[in-house]
């Protein structure tokens, strides 16, 4: 088997950061999302941090990796697609999509 | 493995370790640790002589522990890590052996071989040259006697560490640094994020690489000053000595401590 650097692989961490944004909250009815490999729970939330940073910095892309650019970029473009898919439950705030809320079970709309 | 080797698992690398009054040696010519052990026959007192680890020593050692995080079959949400650490040490005592006492055998007429060693107790002299830690908590600081100096300075700041080596401790190894940037937090975040995974691996296996180098080269850039420490009986002054000679498990503990969470 081959061992791939999680910053690395372009399309494995697209697919993780999905998984990691769309990973069910605690005390959700429904089963739990697939794990994603440690190396790339690392990663990402190294790139958190760099978005956070960047919020309140103002970074020159000298200091930016290229894989930590690409990671940014996937992360933004993924925490989009997930507000245009998911709306917040009026009951407990809890990410939804579709109609019933998957932490308290209300019926929305 | 003979009845004594399975039998002296209880074995400390000198026990009862005294504070050292002295400050830690960097540069020592070679490096001896005591493992005392009880065995069938009675008690043992194992001298290993070695010359000092490098960083490449460390690096090698690193890449040989094949460290891994995998999910545990048994309990899906668990994390198992797990490494090489026997392996490693074994190979590292093999490639800083210099000379053995304490142990007997008919066919080599006293002169022992680092192949001879029992792999248990390479990794007991591999754990006691790497014992080096943040320095006690502040509970045990409480209880000390020792009374350290309260900081005015605001363009340093300081991490404390304790190491021990043949039955001696240093409790105050004092490491100042110039204050971190948020390039070097990032920096630091770089280094400990970065990790490979395992393709099709149905325990989503990840190898964790060796973080030495990079934490090394990031207490390099930010070092300023070291206390209780020495090389060849000399104080460490200047920021270049510093920088050469510091032993590279001080400088990965340090650094952690200053910047990690």
């Amino acid at each position: 088997m081959q061992a791939v650097w999680a910053s690395q692989d372009r399309e494995a961490l697209r697919k993780a950061i999905w998984s990691h944004l769309t990973e069910p909250l605690p005390g959700a009815r429904r089963a739990k999302a697939q794990r994603l490999a440690y190396a790339f729970e690392m990663w990402i939330a190294h790139l958190a941090l760099l978005e956070q940073l960047l919020e309140m910095i103002p970074v020159s892309a000298q200091e930016l990796q290229a894989a930590e650019l690409d990671g940014l970029l996937l992360l933004r473009a993924a925490r989009e697609q997930f507000r245009r898919e998911y709306r917040a439950c009026n009951e407990c705030g809890a990410a939804v999509k579709g109609k019933i809320c998957p932490r308290c079970g209300a019926v929305g709309q | 493995m003979n009845a004594e080797d399975t039998r002296d698992r209880s074995a400390v690398a000198e026990p009862g370790a005294q504070q050292s009054t002295q400050h830690f040696e960097l540069a020592p010519e070679r490096i001896e640790v005591c493992l005392r052990v009880k065995g069938a026959s009675g008690r043992y007192e194992l001298r290993h002589r070695l010359r000092p680890p490098a960083l490449e020593d460390w690096r090698a050692y690193e890449r040989e522990l094949r460290s891994t995080v995998e999910a545990a079959e048994e309990e899906p949400d668990a994390l198992r890590f797990a490494s090489c650490s026997l392996e490693a040490a074994g190979a590292l005592y093999n490639r800083l052996f210099q000379g053995a006492e304490g142990y007997r055998a008919a066919s080599t007429n006293g002169a022992i071989s680092a192949e001879q060693i029992p792999l248990h107790h390479k990794e007991m002299v591999v754990r006691g040259l790497s014992d080096v830690a943040p320095a006690a908590s502040a509970a045990q600081q409480e209880e000390s006697d020792e009374v350290a100096l309260f900081s005015l300075d605001p363009e340093h700041v300081e991490v404390a560490l304790a190491a021990s080596r043949n039955g001696e401790t240093w409790r105050n190894l004092v490491h100042v640094f110039r204050p971190p940037s948020a390039a070097d937090r990032v920096e630091y975040s770089r280094i400990t994020s970065q990790a490979l995974y395992v393709r099709n691996s149905n325990t989503l296996k990840t190898v964790l690489p060796s973080r030495l180098p990079g934490l090394v080269a990031l207490y390099d850039r930010l070092i300023e000053q070291v206390r209780g420490y020495q090389a060849a009986g000399q104080p460490l002054t200047e920021r270049a000595a510093i920088v050469r000679q510091m032993d590279p498990l001080h400088k990965r503990v340090a650094v952690q401590l200053l910047l990690g969470d």
